[in-house]
């Protein structure tokens, strides 16, 4: 804790507000207290809120300017959140992992404006369009189709890898091997992403339990946490660039914090809400060029345990399970499996020793968050 | 007062203008709309009515809709690259979707209920023009 300090500090100086909404105020408190501290916006590189509108603090990171964040905390303690967050912000200083958290709160209880819900800012505008999840991605899809020449049929290699690996895992949705020619006549459900390139939808959960080194020795089979990495990519104030995930820039810190490159690691868990996720996170982790994730996908590259990097051996959010709308925790689930040597017999990787998850929060498509981990095997 | 500011954007939209902030402390617009520009933090904003213009960065026509929108496929929804350069999500209408595709001309069209949309750019009755066009060229 002595590491770190507060150094700005701000008090809405009023106590019923009618002409602001939830973000406006919180804008107006966190501009507040960067000014105390003399800082600007370009400073921060760390975010602590609680529940605030939009998915965590992304849509308020967007709505400030907030950008190439390395560290989100939207850690949820009612009223005891705030002196959680300065906690968190010193340990994350500490750490290195930020240099300038703003740890920043607003609400508007007098007026029946909650804090609560996932509507970002931008869902004002955004929001009548009635553009889907499936749609979001779909974006992101046609434009790496466009630029870099990426066809469904390559697209359709992912959740090929994922079906193959699924039929080994009792627990799966969906158990059936599917080929390329099944994927691309499948519906299309918002071009060019057909049924068979999106995720799952199940319930469900799953939780990990993390430990300190002391107590994990007297352990039998821990899984090492080697590196991480985090971030968020949003439309930048109308500078949308849908050619890259905020894989680009979570990927890269990871394999910074663990001393790994892509060329190091057994095993990958990706995020696949849909096939396009998977695709361009491989590029963007630098597993292959920019606009060659397509061509890397062809023959079998993600299948287990003879392509060239295994994949979601599990199914993935593809095959197997994405409780809630959300498959971050069955991902990196996955990789603990194989590291430790329990995958299903026939997908299991031989002897692996570094595992990457990459996590994807939000849409591609529009704003997302980014996290990735690099886990290592005992003997790592 | 972002009410007001949402009310504005809306009414202009459902005749066919697009307006957007721009900041007076570094000249960018503000897209979306916000009471201090994301880019230097200044407050200091006009509102000004853009040409309307743009072309197709990327777009889907959603086949499977939910909630208030379920029935109402298919719809397309894109990003625009505005002349005066932010890129915004939008509406994209076309009398048959099937003429769609990244790069094409498209202009702001009013919608009834406000919301962003921008239809095909027509080449026989559109005139290519770098100021505002007529609102309704085929009336």
């Amino acid at each position: 804790m002595v590491s770190a300090r507060i150094a700005g500090a701000y008090e809405h100086p009023l106590r019923r507000i009618t002409d602001a909404t939830v973000p406006e105020v919180l804008a107006q408190v966190a501009y507040g207290a960067l000014d105390d501290a003399g800082l600007g916006l370009e400073d921060v590189d760390g975010f602590f809120t609680s529940e605030v509108p939009g998915l965590g603090n992304l849509g308020m990171a967007e709505y400030l300017g907030l950008d190439d964040l390395s560290w989100l905390d939207t850690t949820e303690g009612g009223g005891a959140s705030y002196p959680m967050h300065v906690g968190h912000a010193a340990a994350a200083v500490a750490a290195g992992k930020c240099r300038v958290a703003l740890v920043a709160m607003a609400g508007l209880p007098l007026s029946g404006a909650g804090t609560r819900g996932r509507r970002a800012p931008a869902d004002d505008y955004e929001g009548p369009l009635g553009l889907t999840i499936p749609g979001s991605y779909a974006l992101a899809a046609r434009r790496h189709m466009h630029e870099f020449g990426t066809t469904a049929e390559q697209l359709a290699e992912v959740k090929v890898a994922a079906a193959g690996h699924a039929q080994h895992n009792p627990h799966a949705l969906l158990r059936t091997p599917v080929t390329v020619e099944d994927v691309v006549a499948s519906p299309l459900v918002a071009d060019p992403l057909h049924r068979l390139d999106c995720c799952v939808t199940t319930d469900g959960g799953g939780a990990l339990v993390v430990v300190a080194e002391d107590v994990a020795r007297a352990l039998p089979r821990t899984v090492k946490v080697l590196g991480h990495g985090e971030s968020l990519k949003h439309e930048r104030g109308g500078e949308v660039d849908l050619t890259w995930t905020g894989a680009a820039r979570s990927g890269p810190r990871a394999f910074a914090d663990a001393g790994l490159a892509p060329a190091d690691v057994d095993y990958v868990s990706i995020y696949d809400s849909f096939t396009i996720t998977v695709l361009m996170s491989l590029e963007d982790l630098g597993f292959c060029a920019k606009g060659q994730g397509g061509r890397f996908v062809e023959g079998g590259t993600l299948s287990s345990p003879h392509g060239a990097l295994p994949f979601n051996t599990d199914g993935g959010g593809l095959c197997n399970n994405h409780p809630d709308m959300r498959g971050g925790m069955i991902r990196t689930i996955e990789a603990v499996r194989q590291l430790r040597g329990e995958a299903a017999g026939p997908v299991q990787v031989r002897d692996p020793r570094i595992a990457l998850v990459q996590g994807h929060g939000g849409s591609i498509g529009t704003r997302a968050t980014a996290a990735t981990l690099l886990l290592g095997a005992e003997d790592a | 007062m972002s009410g007001s500011v949402l009310e504005r954007w809306r009414a202009g939209l459902a005749v066919g203008e697009l307006r957007l902030p721009r900041c007076g402390g570094c000249g960018r617009l503000v897209a979306h709309p916000r009471p201090r520009c994301p880019w230097c933090t200044s407050a200091e904003q006009t509102d000004e009515i853009l040409s309307g213009i743009g072309t197709v960065y990327s777009f889907t026509v959603i086949r499977r809709a939910q909630g208030a929108f379920a029935g109402t496929e298919p719809y397309a929804v894109g990003y625009v690259r505005l002349s005066e350069g932010p890129m915004l999500l939008a509406r994209l209408d076309a009398l048959d979707l099937a003429d769609l595709a990244v790069d094409v001309s498209v202009l702001v069209t009013p919608d009834p209920e406000g919301r962003l949309t921008f239809r095909l750019v027509d080449p026989s009755s559109d005139v290519p023009t770098s100021s505002p066009p007529a609102r309704n060229p085929r009336s």
